[in-house]
């Protein structure tokens, strides 16, 4: 397909995904009011929404496939939209299990910096793009499918790890300061690495943004330094923001105990997805490239990630560890799992480098 | 009940709980400890690994870390981190960690279900760690017995009975499959390192390069067996003799491969390939033998070497078409001129040969040319002019800039439209005789997984015994290794059950842990 011929469905279908944020956006609402209020129909409605966002979700995804004749998760920001899908959808049936509506505060927006994050990519990315030779297999449905729906399933494995060390106090507000003192400018830098080596209109609009500031084309230097410092501002009021929620809140978190078990029970769920994924991964590159495992970076990483999760679950059922350490392994595990993800396609080079345009 | 038939029905319960290993070397070995050292070293490993470039990407080292970090890399070799030493040596470690891990603890798996059931008939006290409840009910044991078996049937269908001197145990079991599942990832994980030894041992992966219209060799490793002894040389002009049980060496495939057309596709207004596809031919003795095509996503297998789609370039013209202004004239000629061949530019007794050609032209310094890569990216030719026999010119003209013109001969122009070159595709031949047994670990470390995290080994057991002044006691008691929330629910489920079940004027003591 013409990559350049689609160019309504293009924008219809990048609209799809945008109004899936609002919906996100709507039903994290609905959590929140119930966490406050404890109202059931709230809950109720929670529920229902969230069911909502899974199906949109996927209407958005088949609606892209039809247009893109190919399975919608070939590029950077058809594959964010695909995780979110396995956010919300893993989300929804872990959640069932784990009867925690307090969960959902915390998951849901790892689905919205998904749908964000794909939509802060430089416009060229998000262009349905024709399929490269390597990409044109049945196995591209079923691994990467695979894979990012497991990425999905570590959500709750962040959202659990992070309850547990705030329920023990062992997460404070000065955590939440410091951790957003370090990771907000570090995502304002990689949003200025990833526009500027895409060559868009970047340094028009930052020049624009930064009126005041002498920026001379191509000062990369000054240029990250520019989104680093507006993003750590961005970071800087979230976390001032984050300060005047209730204490209140808390109050529905059931004990680190439970949590704990929950914990288990969410990478359990992930681990086994993650493992077929990257077998999966292993049967194409025998298939396509002529061997099954070449330490390619995007390999190494799924490995290292699976190592960290086989580490949880080790140290978990026979090392003796619990609570908070585990809770702290879980954390690592998933930042990992967000560095294969983002990091290994922008910053480290190798066959799988598909993200680009 | 004494402390140590607890401590004993505790641990038989219990897969977790260390078997006694006195050997001190394997004690190192079959550590746990050493299991958390194994896994983080090698995920530091891996991850430096993707910091530094590999293989032949080694030269951008430099690029990204300076000329001193580049050659600091190769002194130590960070070039060929999954291949050094020490990488295989934590890889090794993992493997001999692994046996001993499995050797020491299958038994104990084993003993799991059966020790557990003649402990309980021994003592009535269940395991700290498991789900109990207890009903003291007027019915007399056998009755009751029957009437928790129908409970106890609904979670657990299949139940085995045990008699002891005066107690009954009534024993449910489900996916005992799970117990074992952390062996079978286990043995998976072996298998996947032992296929990697003998892809490194046995496997041969080289390029074969075939122009179009051309018929090449096929590089393969053949192992020859039998004793061979090397020499290894050592410090200090020592040597040791290395016995071997066998060789390899680098010889030709019984077949080749002709290349009959290689064709690439674009998607229409991009630089995007939609396909590149070799029609090849093999030749066996002088004879074809079959024609296939070979495209990335679908190798062709030939006498036990898979032949891969790898990459393609362009060496070579069969023609080009441009069109050239004489001195003097106005008007330009259409010219497609074949390859190497001297033609005449109509009556003008002017004469052109196109001498070479660059798919991917670049400046290598002012006025010198260079071909960057064998990607048609930016087409060049290199043309000599004669004028009645008499050599004129002889300089390279790049179609994409039909303003830069340096010809010496004043007048002498020359426009690029389009070339015809000859490409050559690059297959790789693989032989991996690992790849079978590697099939078969990845197949066992998912099959494993999955039933170790989505099928939840669990047992439940009811345990009757007389009272002194009759009636019996009744025990329910649950055990399950993971995923306690939802046994929990199992639990409530078969105790509501057995509420019921033993109404017949039931006298009651309830007593649940988690
Ligand atoms: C040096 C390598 C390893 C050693 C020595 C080791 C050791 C162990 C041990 C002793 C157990 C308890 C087994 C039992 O008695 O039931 C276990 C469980 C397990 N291991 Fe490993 N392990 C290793 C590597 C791995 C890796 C890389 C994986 C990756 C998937 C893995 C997956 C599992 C699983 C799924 C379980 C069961 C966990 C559970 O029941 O929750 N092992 N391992």
């Amino acid at each position: 397909m013409n990559p350049l011929d689609n160019g309504f469905q293009d924008a219809f279908s990048q609209g799809l995904f945008l109004a899936l944020f609002v919906l996100q956006g709507v039903t994290w609402g609905f959590y929140l009011a119930y966490a406050l209020t404890k109202k059931d129909w709230q809950y109720a409605w929670a529920r229902r929404m969230l069911w909502a966002c899974v199906a949109w979700n996927v209407g958005a995804l088949i609606y892209r496939w039809a247009v893109a004749g190919h399975a919608p998760w070939a590029n950077q920001y058809e594959s964010a939209t695909m995780v979110a899908f396995g956010v919300l959808a893993l989300f929804s049936y872990f959640e069932r299990e784990a009867k925690l509506p307090i969960l959902g505060l915390l998951v849901l927006p790892a689905a919205m910096v998904a749908i964000a994050a794909a939509n802060l990519l430089p416009e060229e990315y998000k262009h349905i793009s024709p399929l490269m030779p390597a990409l044109q297999s049945y196995w591209l449905k079923i691994h990467v499918s695979c894979m990012l729906t497991s990425y999905g399933a570590f959500a709750s494995t962040f959202a659990l790890s992070l309850l547990y060390l705030i329920k023990t106090g062992n997460w404070t507000r000065k955590t939440t300061w410091i951790a957003l003192a370090i990771a907000s400018p570090l995502a304002g830098w990689f949003f200025g690495y990833v526009h500027q080596s895409a060559r868009s209109d970047f340094w028009n609009w930052l020049m624009a943004a930064t009126g005041g500031t002498e920026l001379a084309y191509g000062d990369t230097a000054k240029a990250y330094a520019i989104c680093a410092a507006g993003a750590l501002a961005i970071g800087m009021l979230l976390a001032f923001a984050l300060q005047f929620l209730p204490q209140r809140l808390m109050d529905s978190v059931p004990d680190a105990g439970t949590l704990d078990e929950l914990n288990y029970r969410s990478v359990a769920i992930g681990f086994p997805l993650l493992t077929l994924g990257i077998i999966l991964g292993a049967v194409w590159g025998h298939l396509a490239w002529g061997r099954y495992w070449g330490w390619d970076p995007k390999e190494t990483w799924a490995f290292i990630s699976w190592l960290i999760f086989a580490f949880f679950l080790h140290m978990r059922v026979f090392g003796g560890w619990e609570g908070r350490k585990i809770a702290w392994v879980g954390l690592i595990g998933a930042g990992s799992i967000v560095f294969t993800y983002w990091g290994v396609n922008f910053l480290l080079s190798g066959l799988h480098a598909y993200a680009k345009p | 009940m004494s402390e140590q038939a607890k401590a004993v029905a505790d641990e038989s319960v219990l897969a977790a709980a260390k078997p006694a290993v006195r050997d001190p070397l394997a004690r190192i070995l079959g550590s746990f400890k050493l299991t958390l050292s194994l896994f983080a070293l090698l995920g530091l490993f891996s991850a430096f690994g993707t910091f530094i470039p590999q293989g032949d990407e080694a030269p951008r080292i430099a690029q990204l870390y300076g000329d001193k970090a580049y050659k600091l890399a190769m002194q130590l070799g960070l070039d060929q981190v999954y291949h050094s030493w020490w990488f295989i040596m934590v890889l090794a470690m993992m493997a001999l960690n692994l046996i001993m891990v499995t050797w020491v603890r299958v038994p104990h798996v084993w003993r799991i279900s059966r020790e557990t059931d003649a402990v309980l008939l021994k003592d009535p006290l269940v395991p700290k760690t498991a789900f109990t409840r207890v009903w003291d009910t007027p019915l007399p044991p056998l009755e009751a017995l029957d009437r928790a078996r129908r409970s106890l049937q609904l979670e657990f269908p299949r139940l085995a009975q045990k008699e002891g001197p005066k107690r009954r145990l009534l024993v449910g079991e489900k996916h005992f499959l799970s117990l074992w599942a952390a062996h079978i990832v286990h043995l998976g994980l072996l298998l996947l390192l032992l296929a990697g030894v003998l892809k490194i041992l046995f496997g041969s992966n080289h390029n074969v390069i075939v122009k179009e219209g051309g018929q090449s060799a096929v590089p393969v490793e053949q192992v020859h067996w039998g004793l061979h002894v090397r020499r290894l040389d050592l410090p200090f002009g020592l040597s040791l003799p290395l016995p071997l049980l066998y060789e390899r060496s680098l010889d030709n495939a019984d077949f080749q491969i002709y290349l009959d057309k290689f064709d690439v596709r674009y998607y229409p207004g991009t630089a995007s390939p939609s396909l590149f596809r070799s029609d090849v031919k093999i030749i066996r003795n002088g004879e074809i033998q079959t024609a296939a095509s070979i495209l990335v996503n679908s190798p062709l297998a030939v006498d036990g070497l898979l032949l891969y789609q790898a990459s393609w370039g362009y060496d070579g013209l069969y023609s080009a078409e441009f069109e050239v202004q004489l001195p003097g004239e106005t008007e330009r000629l259409d010219i497609r001129a074949p390859y190497l061949q001297r033609i005449k530019l109509l009556d003008t007794g002017w004469e052109l040969e196109v001498m070479d050609f660059y798919p991917d032209a670049g400046m290598a310094s002012p006025g010198v040319l260079q071909n960057n890569s064998d990607d048609l990216n930016n087409p060049a030719i290199r043309v000599q002019f004669w004028k009645h026999g008499v050599e004129k010119s002889l300089t390279w003209f790049v179609y994409a800039m039909p303003d830069i013109q340096m010809a010496k001969v004043p007048g002498l122009k020359l426009y690029g439209k389009t070339v015809d070159p000859v490409p050559f595709t690059v297959l790789q031949a693989n032989a991996d005789p690992g790849a079978p047994i590697a099939a078969l670990g990845a197949f066992l470390v998912v099959f494993g997984v999955f039933s170790a995290f989505y099928l939840f080994y669990r047992k439940a057991w009811v345990l009757v015994e007389p009272l002194e002044g009759g009636g019996s006691r009744v025990t329910l008691a649950g055990f399950v290794r993971r995923n306690k929330i939802a046994f929990q629910r199992v639990f409530t489920r078969l105790g509501q059950s057995l509420d019921e079940g033993l109404s017949a004027e039931p006298k009651t003591t309830l007593e649940t842990q988690a």
